[in-house]
């Protein structure tokens, strides 16, 4: 009886079944190849946003040095995207405090920050923020009751995101422009 | 036993069920199927939610990071006024003249009205203290869910 049985028993799929096992294999692979291409996305998108921060917080920092160093108002071009920085530079050796001329210019993506020096000094004071991701960079002057001060935007955006992301810093621009005892070197 | 009898032996029966039931084997059913595919599917649930926590945390992190450079902005306003500047209607001129760029976050100044007053170490003056406290709100990953970055800037002055 059961070897009987056992020789006319379907040994694979019928077409039907097979039909149906592609269909539902099918299915399965959209959805993970969905999921995957989802997670790669957000992955990047991820990434991006920690980079963002990353580089907004460097360029932050770089500004509030430079402003605190200020020997004249800061002056900023809306069509060239740049911001003019006139500070004092103190060096060692003799200690003395160097007049100096600082820009950072929004090209092509990235803010580049570059002191009116020649040579290699002019590349080691050459620094980059924005890693080709900056969309836009915008300074606006005001003030707070006695104390003056620069607002600083910033719009990141790359092709994976969805929406831009956006940072603000006030700068004040206090210490040598404000406070003539902040520093007591005098200017050359 | 005769030679030639047909009558199967033992031996022959056994290996007869064992071929039988490897040809019942073979194949894999269309239930088993299915099933294989729920339990995948079941197993891939984590790993999404996985991916979904990650992107969360990673938007709080920016969340975080823009909350606090808003509420640092108040205490360097702090820093850059004057002691006689820090006063009760402070928090109107920050929210006229420093407006908050992005509507996601509400930003709220408390200017402390008391002056905290003592002596300095030596007895020969008066050191003073006033006290401003940020907070800067957003809405965290569940809509009611509210997220809360505070700081407290003190600003001093020393009378002799």
């Amino acid at each position: 009886m059961s070897s009987g049985r056992s020789k006319h028993a379907p040994a694979a799929f019928t077409l039907v079944e097979a039909l149906l096992a592609f269909g539902v294999a099918f299915v399965l692979m959209v959805v993970l190849y969905t999921l995957l291409v989802s997670s790669r996305r957000g992955m990047v998108r991820g990434e991006g946003k920690l980079e963002y921060i990353g580089e907004a917080n460097l360029l932050f920092q770089s500004l509030k040095m430079d402003v605190q160093a200020l020997r004249k108002a800061p002056a900023w071009n809306e069509a060239a995207k740049e911001l003019k920085l006139d500070i004092l530079r103190v060096e060692r050796k003799p200690y003395r405090a160097v007049p100096e001329r600082v820009t950072y210019r929004l090209e092509s993506g990235t803010i580049h920050r570059r002191a009116d020096l020649t040579g290699a000094a002019a590349e080691l004071e050459h620094r980059r923020f924005g890693l080709d991701k900056l969309k836009a960079f915008k300074v606006t002057p005001g003030a707070l009751r006695s104390a003056p001060n620069i607002t600083v935007n910033l719009r990141f955006e790359i092709e994976a995101d969805n929406a831009p992301t956006d940072f603000s810093k006030v700068l004040f621009l206090k210490n040598l422009l404000t406070d003539k005892t902040w520093n007591p070197l005098p200017e050359p | 036993m005769a030679a030639g009898n047909t009558m199967p032996t033992r031996e022959t029966t056994m290996a007869t069920r064992v071929h039988a039931i490897r040809i019942e084997r073979r194949a894999i059913s269309l239930t088993e199927i299915v099933v294989a595919v729920i339990f995948m599917s079941i197993a891939l649930m984590p790993l999404l939610g996985l991916l979904i926590a990650g992107h969360q945390g990673t938007a709080q992190t920016l969340h975080q990071t823009q909350a606090f450079l808003l509420a640092d902005d108040v205490v360097e306003a702090v820093g850059a006024l004057r002691y006689e500047e820090i006063d009760a209607t402070l928090a109107a001129d920050i929210a006229v003249n420093m407006p908050v760029p992005q509507p996601t976050y509400t930003r709220t100044v408390l200017v402390d009205p008391k002056e905290d007053v003592a002596d300095t170490i030596d007895k020969k003056g008066k050191f003073r203290v006033k006290s401003v406290k940020v907070k800067v709100v957003w809405l965290g990953p569940g809509e009611e869910e509210k997220r809360t970055i505070e700081l407290v800037a003190l600003k001093t002055k020393v009378d002799r």
